[in-house]
Protein backbone atom coordinates (compact mmCIF):
# COMPACT_ATOMS: atom_id res chain seq x y z
CA UNK A 1 0.00 0.00 0.00
CA UNK A 2 1.41 3.35 -0.90
CA UNK A 3 2.13 6.00 1.67
CA UNK A 4 -0.31 8.35 0.02
CA UNK A 5 -3.13 5.84 0.34
CA UNK A 6 -2.45 5.29 3.99
CA UNK A 7 -2.32 9.01 4.52
CA UNK A 8 -5.70 9.30 2.83
CA UNK A 9 -7.14 6.73 5.21
CA UNK A 10 -5.73 8.53 8.20
CA UNK A 11 -7.20 11.75 6.92
CA UNK A 12 -10.61 10.11 6.75
CA UNK A 13 -10.25 8.89 10.31
CA UNK A 14 -9.34 12.40 11.36
CA UNK A 15 -12.27 13.91 9.51
CA UNK A 16 -14.58 11.47 11.22
CA UNK A 17 -13.01 12.60 14.48
CA UNK A 18 -11.97 9.07 15.24
CA UNK A 19 -8.34 9.97 15.51
CA UNK A 20 -5.84 12.76 15.58
CA UNK A 21 -2.25 13.29 14.65
CA UNK A 22 0.50 14.82 16.69
CA UNK A 23 3.14 16.87 14.99
CA UNK A 24 6.71 16.87 16.13
CA UNK A 25 7.59 19.70 18.50
CA UNK A 26 10.03 21.84 16.57
CA UNK A 27 10.04 25.23 18.29
CA UNK A 28 13.61 26.53 18.30
CA UNK A 29 14.78 23.07 17.44
CA UNK A 30 18.46 22.45 17.93
CA UNK A 31 18.70 19.14 16.15
CA UNK A 32 17.31 17.34 13.20
CA UNK A 33 13.89 16.06 14.06
CA UNK A 34 11.56 13.44 12.72
CA UNK A 35 9.10 14.85 10.27
CA UNK A 36 6.19 12.42 10.39
CA UNK A 37 3.18 12.95 12.58
CA UNK A 38 2.08 10.34 15.07
CA UNK A 39 -1.43 8.98 14.92
CA UNK A 40 -3.71 8.21 17.88
CA UNK A 41 -7.32 7.22 18.13
CA UNK A 42 -9.48 9.72 19.96
CA UNK A 43 -10.20 7.15 22.61
CA UNK A 44 -7.91 4.39 23.62
CA UNK A 45 -10.93 2.09 23.81
CA UNK A 46 -11.31 2.40 20.06
CA UNK A 47 -7.74 1.27 19.67
CA UNK A 48 -8.35 -1.64 22.03
CA UNK A 49 -11.43 -2.74 20.15
CA UNK A 50 -9.91 -2.46 16.70
CA UNK A 51 -6.39 -3.64 17.13
CA UNK A 52 -6.28 -7.25 16.00
CA UNK A 53 -4.76 -9.32 18.75
CA UNK A 54 -3.60 -12.84 18.11
CA UNK A 55 -1.30 -15.30 19.79
CA UNK A 56 1.69 -13.59 18.20
CA UNK A 57 0.93 -10.22 19.72
CA UNK A 58 2.37 -9.90 23.17
CA UNK A 59 -0.15 -8.45 25.58
CA UNK A 60 2.45 -6.03 26.87
CA UNK A 61 2.88 -4.57 23.38
CA UNK A 62 -0.81 -3.76 23.17
CA UNK A 63 -0.93 -2.44 26.70
CA UNK A 64 1.93 -0.07 26.09
CA UNK A 65 0.25 1.52 23.11
CA UNK A 66 -3.10 1.60 24.86
CA UNK A 67 -1.62 3.34 27.89
CA UNK A 68 0.08 5.85 25.67
CA UNK A 69 -3.23 6.49 23.96
CA UNK A 70 -4.93 6.97 27.30
CA UNK A 71 -2.42 9.62 28.28
CA UNK A 72 -2.74 11.18 24.82
CA UNK A 73 -6.49 11.57 25.11
CA UNK A 74 -6.15 13.08 28.58
CA UNK A 75 -3.51 15.57 27.51
CA UNK A 76 -5.51 16.52 24.46
CA UNK A 77 -8.56 17.16 26.58
CA UNK A 78 -6.44 19.08 29.07
CA UNK A 79 -5.03 21.31 26.32
CA UNK A 80 -8.51 22.15 25.11
CA UNK A 81 -10.15 22.65 28.46
CA UNK A 82 -7.39 24.70 30.06
CA UNK A 83 -7.27 28.43 29.76
CA UNK A 84 -4.94 29.78 27.15
CA UNK A 85 -3.68 28.14 24.05
CA UNK A 86 -1.89 24.83 24.40
CA UNK A 87 -0.60 22.47 21.81
CA UNK A 88 0.08 18.78 22.10
CA UNK A 89 3.09 17.45 20.24
CA UNK A 90 5.64 14.75 20.44
CA UNK A 91 9.38 14.96 20.05
CA UNK A 92 11.72 12.70 18.17
CA UNK A 93 15.16 13.32 16.84
CA UNK A 94 16.72 11.68 13.84
CA UNK A 95 18.94 9.83 16.28
CA UNK A 96 15.81 8.20 17.71
CA UNK A 97 15.68 10.05 20.98
CA UNK A 98 12.00 10.24 21.72
CA UNK A 99 9.59 11.89 24.11
CA UNK A 100 6.01 10.68 23.86
CA UNK A 101 4.28 13.98 24.50
CA UNK A 102 5.21 17.60 24.62
CA UNK A 103 2.68 20.12 25.86
CA UNK A 104 3.54 23.66 24.92
CA UNK A 105 1.40 26.59 25.86
CA UNK A 106 0.85 29.60 28.02
CA UNK A 107 1.23 27.68 31.24
CA UNK A 108 4.55 26.18 30.32
CA UNK A 109 6.43 23.49 28.54
CA UNK A 110 5.98 19.91 29.69
CA UNK A 111 7.56 16.76 28.39
CA UNK A 112 5.91 13.46 29.23
CA UNK A 113 7.17 9.98 28.65
CA UNK A 114 4.93 6.99 29.25
CA UNK A 115 6.24 3.58 30.19
CA UNK A 116 4.11 0.55 30.81
CA UNK A 117 6.51 -0.98 33.31
CA UNK A 118 6.65 -1.34 37.07
CA UNK A 119 10.27 -0.13 37.27
CA UNK A 120 12.10 2.80 35.82
CA UNK A 121 15.22 1.84 33.94
CA UNK A 122 17.92 4.43 33.24
CA UNK A 123 17.38 3.91 29.50
CA UNK A 124 13.78 5.08 29.90
CA UNK A 125 15.03 8.52 30.82
CA UNK A 126 17.29 9.06 27.82
CA UNK A 127 14.66 10.76 25.67
CA UNK A 128 13.70 13.16 28.42
CA UNK A 129 17.33 13.91 29.19
CA UNK A 130 17.93 14.73 25.55
CA UNK A 131 14.91 16.98 25.62
CA UNK A 132 16.21 18.68 28.75
CA UNK A 133 19.46 19.57 26.99
CA UNK A 134 17.54 21.39 24.29
CA UNK A 135 14.82 22.78 26.51
CA UNK A 136 16.18 23.23 30.03
CA UNK A 137 13.14 25.30 31.01
CA UNK A 138 10.79 22.39 30.45
CA UNK A 139 9.28 20.26 33.17
CA UNK A 140 9.71 16.58 32.60
CA UNK A 141 7.64 13.64 33.72
CA UNK A 142 8.04 9.94 33.40
CA UNK A 143 4.81 8.05 33.96
CA UNK A 144 5.14 4.42 34.84
CA UNK A 145 3.06 1.71 36.43
CA UNK A 146 4.78 1.66 39.81
CA UNK A 147 3.68 3.47 42.94
CA UNK A 148 6.68 5.51 44.03
CA UNK A 149 7.23 9.10 43.23
CA UNK A 150 10.78 10.33 42.95
CA UNK A 151 13.00 12.60 40.96
CA UNK A 152 15.89 11.33 38.91
CA UNK A 153 18.13 13.35 36.59
CA UNK A 154 15.69 16.23 36.61
CA UNK A 155 12.78 13.98 35.69
CA UNK A 156 9.82 13.52 37.99
CA UNK A 157 8.89 9.86 37.91
CA UNK A 158 5.37 9.16 39.05
CA UNK A 159 2.59 6.67 38.77
CA UNK A 160 0.61 7.08 35.58
CA UNK A 161 -2.66 6.78 37.42
CA UNK A 162 -1.71 9.45 39.92
CA UNK A 163 -0.77 11.75 37.09
CA UNK A 164 -4.02 11.26 35.19
CA UNK A 165 -6.22 11.63 38.24
CA UNK A 166 -4.38 14.80 39.21
CA UNK A 167 -4.76 16.28 35.75
CA UNK A 168 -7.50 18.84 35.71
CA UNK A 169 -8.15 21.83 33.49
CA UNK A 170 -5.90 24.70 34.41
CA UNK A 171 -3.67 22.57 36.58
CA UNK A 172 -1.06 20.16 35.40
CA UNK A 173 0.09 17.31 37.59
CA UNK A 174 0.04 17.96 41.31
CA UNK A 175 3.33 19.15 42.59
CA UNK B 1 -43.14 45.21 -2.30
CA UNK B 2 -40.55 42.88 -0.91
CA UNK B 3 -39.95 43.08 2.84
CA UNK B 4 -36.88 44.78 4.16
CA UNK B 5 -33.94 42.65 5.16
CA UNK B 6 -34.10 43.61 8.83
CA UNK B 7 -37.80 42.83 9.00
CA UNK B 8 -37.15 39.34 7.77
CA UNK B 9 -34.33 38.88 10.24
CA UNK B 10 -36.23 40.10 13.24
CA UNK B 11 -39.38 38.22 12.44
CA UNK B 12 -37.53 34.99 11.76
CA UNK B 13 -37.58 32.11 14.19
CA UNK B 14 -34.21 30.89 15.48
CA UNK B 15 -34.26 28.01 13.03
CA UNK B 16 -34.93 30.34 10.15
CA UNK B 17 -32.13 32.60 11.33
CA UNK B 18 -29.75 29.74 11.35
CA UNK B 19 -30.73 29.05 7.81
CA UNK B 20 -30.23 32.67 6.92
CA UNK B 21 -26.81 32.60 8.49
CA UNK B 22 -26.01 29.53 6.47
CA UNK B 23 -27.18 31.18 3.30
CA UNK B 24 -25.25 34.32 4.07
CA UNK B 25 -22.12 32.36 4.65
CA UNK B 26 -22.62 30.31 1.56
CA UNK B 27 -23.37 33.33 -0.54
CA UNK B 28 -20.17 34.89 0.71
CA UNK B 29 -18.22 31.76 0.26
CA UNK B 30 -19.22 31.09 -3.29
CA UNK B 31 -19.95 34.34 -4.87
CA UNK B 32 -19.90 32.88 -8.31
CA UNK B 33 -22.90 30.68 -7.81
CA UNK B 34 -26.11 32.53 -8.22
CA UNK B 35 -28.19 33.42 -5.24
CA UNK B 36 -31.11 31.52 -6.64
CA UNK B 37 -29.13 28.33 -6.67
CA UNK B 38 -28.23 28.79 -3.05
CA UNK B 39 -31.78 29.33 -2.11
CA UNK B 40 -32.75 26.25 -3.98
CA UNK B 41 -30.11 24.22 -2.19
CA UNK B 42 -31.20 25.64 1.09
CA UNK B 43 -34.72 24.54 0.41
CA UNK B 44 -36.14 27.96 -0.34
CA UNK B 45 -38.40 27.67 -3.32
CA UNK B 46 -38.31 30.87 -5.28
CA UNK B 47 -38.09 33.10 -2.23
CA UNK B 48 -35.36 35.48 -3.16
CA UNK B 49 -36.04 37.80 -0.25
CA UNK B 50 -34.28 35.40 2.09
CA UNK B 51 -31.02 36.05 0.33
CA UNK B 52 -31.70 39.74 0.46
CA UNK B 53 -32.20 39.33 4.17
CA UNK B 54 -28.98 37.50 4.56
CA UNK B 55 -26.82 39.82 2.54
CA UNK B 56 -26.33 42.64 5.04
CA UNK B 57 -25.15 40.13 7.60
CA UNK B 58 -22.66 38.86 5.16
CA UNK B 59 -21.14 42.15 4.24
CA UNK B 60 -21.05 43.35 7.81
CA UNK B 61 -22.16 46.74 6.62
CA UNK B 62 -25.53 46.47 8.20
CA UNK B 63 -26.00 49.46 10.52
CA UNK B 64 -27.87 47.41 13.08
CA UNK B 65 -25.15 44.84 13.23
CA UNK B 66 -22.49 47.45 13.58
CA UNK B 67 -24.39 48.96 16.45
CA UNK B 68 -24.66 45.63 18.20
CA UNK B 69 -21.05 44.88 17.44
CA UNK B 70 -19.98 48.09 19.11
CA UNK B 71 -22.23 47.38 22.09
CA UNK B 72 -20.86 43.92 22.62
CA UNK B 73 -17.30 45.20 22.45
CA UNK B 74 -14.58 43.62 20.46
CA UNK B 75 -12.61 42.32 23.39
CA UNK B 76 -15.34 40.47 25.18
CA UNK B 77 -15.93 37.96 22.44
CA UNK B 78 -19.64 38.54 22.86
CA UNK B 79 -21.64 37.98 19.77
CA UNK B 80 -23.96 40.57 18.42
CA UNK B 81 -26.34 38.12 16.90
CA UNK B 82 -26.91 36.18 20.08
CA UNK B 83 -26.77 32.87 18.34
CA UNK B 84 -23.32 31.74 19.26
CA UNK B 85 -24.56 28.25 19.79
CA UNK B 86 -24.62 27.79 16.06
CA UNK B 87 -20.97 27.96 15.48
CA UNK B 88 -20.49 25.84 12.47
CA UNK B 89 -22.91 23.99 10.32
CA UNK B 90 -21.88 21.78 7.51
CA UNK B 91 -24.31 22.42 4.78
CA UNK B 92 -26.04 19.15 4.23
CA UNK B 93 -27.33 19.86 0.78
CA UNK B 94 -23.84 20.49 -0.48
CA UNK B 95 -21.73 17.42 -1.05
CA UNK B 96 -18.52 19.36 -0.82
CA UNK B 97 -19.41 20.38 2.73
CA UNK B 98 -18.79 24.03 2.25
CA UNK B 99 -17.88 25.35 5.64
CA UNK B 100 -20.50 27.64 6.98
CA UNK B 101 -19.24 30.29 9.25
CA UNK B 102 -21.06 32.19 11.83
CA UNK B 103 -21.21 35.87 11.10
CA UNK B 104 -20.75 36.90 14.71
CA UNK B 105 -17.12 37.87 14.25
CA UNK B 106 -18.06 39.90 11.21
CA UNK B 107 -20.12 42.06 13.44
CA UNK B 108 -17.10 42.97 15.51
CA UNK B 109 -15.11 43.96 12.46
CA UNK B 110 -12.84 41.01 12.13
CA UNK B 111 -10.08 41.41 9.60
CA UNK B 112 -11.61 38.38 7.97
CA UNK B 113 -14.83 40.11 7.14
CA UNK B 114 -13.16 41.76 4.19
CA UNK B 115 -15.15 40.98 1.09
CA UNK B 116 -12.14 39.60 -0.71
CA UNK B 117 -12.16 36.55 1.54
CA UNK B 118 -13.82 34.11 -0.76
CA UNK B 119 -13.97 30.43 -0.74
CA UNK B 120 -15.34 28.46 -3.59
CA UNK B 121 -16.40 25.00 -2.77
CA UNK B 122 -14.27 23.22 -5.31
CA UNK B 123 -11.16 24.66 -3.73
CA UNK B 124 -12.30 24.16 -0.17
CA UNK B 125 -11.15 20.59 -0.04
CA UNK B 126 -7.84 21.48 -1.54
CA UNK B 127 -7.32 24.15 1.05
CA UNK B 128 -8.37 21.90 3.84
CA UNK B 129 -5.88 19.30 2.79
CA UNK B 130 -3.19 21.90 3.26
CA UNK B 131 -4.38 22.41 6.78
CA UNK B 132 -5.94 25.81 6.30
CA UNK B 133 -8.49 26.73 8.90
CA UNK B 134 -11.55 27.26 6.80
CA UNK B 135 -13.31 29.09 9.53
CA UNK B 136 -10.80 31.86 9.18
CA UNK B 137 -10.93 32.27 12.97
CA UNK B 138 -14.44 33.54 12.57
CA UNK B 139 -15.84 31.21 15.14
CA UNK B 140 -14.75 29.60 18.33
CA UNK B 141 -13.88 25.92 18.30
CA UNK B 142 -15.32 23.74 21.00
CA UNK B 143 -14.30 20.17 21.43
CA UNK B 144 -15.68 17.51 23.67
CA UNK B 145 -13.24 14.80 24.51
CA UNK B 146 -13.66 11.45 26.15
CA UNK B 147 -13.89 11.71 29.90
CA UNK B 148 -10.80 12.62 31.82
CA UNK B 149 -9.99 10.62 34.91
CA UNK B 150 -10.92 13.55 37.10
CA UNK B 151 -14.38 13.67 35.56
CA UNK B 152 -14.95 10.05 36.34
CA UNK B 153 -14.62 10.67 40.03
CA UNK B 154 -12.37 9.05 42.54
CA UNK B 155 -9.28 7.18 41.75
CA UNK B 156 -11.01 3.98 42.82
CA UNK B 157 -13.79 4.45 40.30
CA UNK B 158 -11.33 5.05 37.60
CA UNK B 159 -9.37 1.98 38.51
CA UNK B 160 -12.53 -0.03 38.28
CA UNK B 161 -13.23 1.27 34.82
CA UNK B 162 -9.72 0.77 33.64
CA UNK B 163 -9.77 -2.86 34.60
Amino acid sequence: MSRKTVEGYLEILEDLMLGFRLQVFSKRAKRQLASHPKFYFFDTGVFRANRPAGPLDAASELDGAALEGLVAQHLRAWCDYSKGKHGLHYWQTRSQLEVDFVVYGESGLYAIEVKNAKRVRPADLSGLKGFAEDYPQSRRYLLYRGEDRFERDGVLCMSCEEFLVGLRPGRFAEN
Amino acid sequence: MSPRAEDIWYSATPIQRRLLIAIAALAGGTAEVSGREFLHRAGFKGNASALAAARPFLTGRDPLLEKYGAASGTGSGGCACGYCGTIITVFEADPASVPVMHPCKMAVKSPFCAPEWRLRHHSAQKLRRQGVNLLGERAAHMHMHPYMAVELGTSATWRGLAR
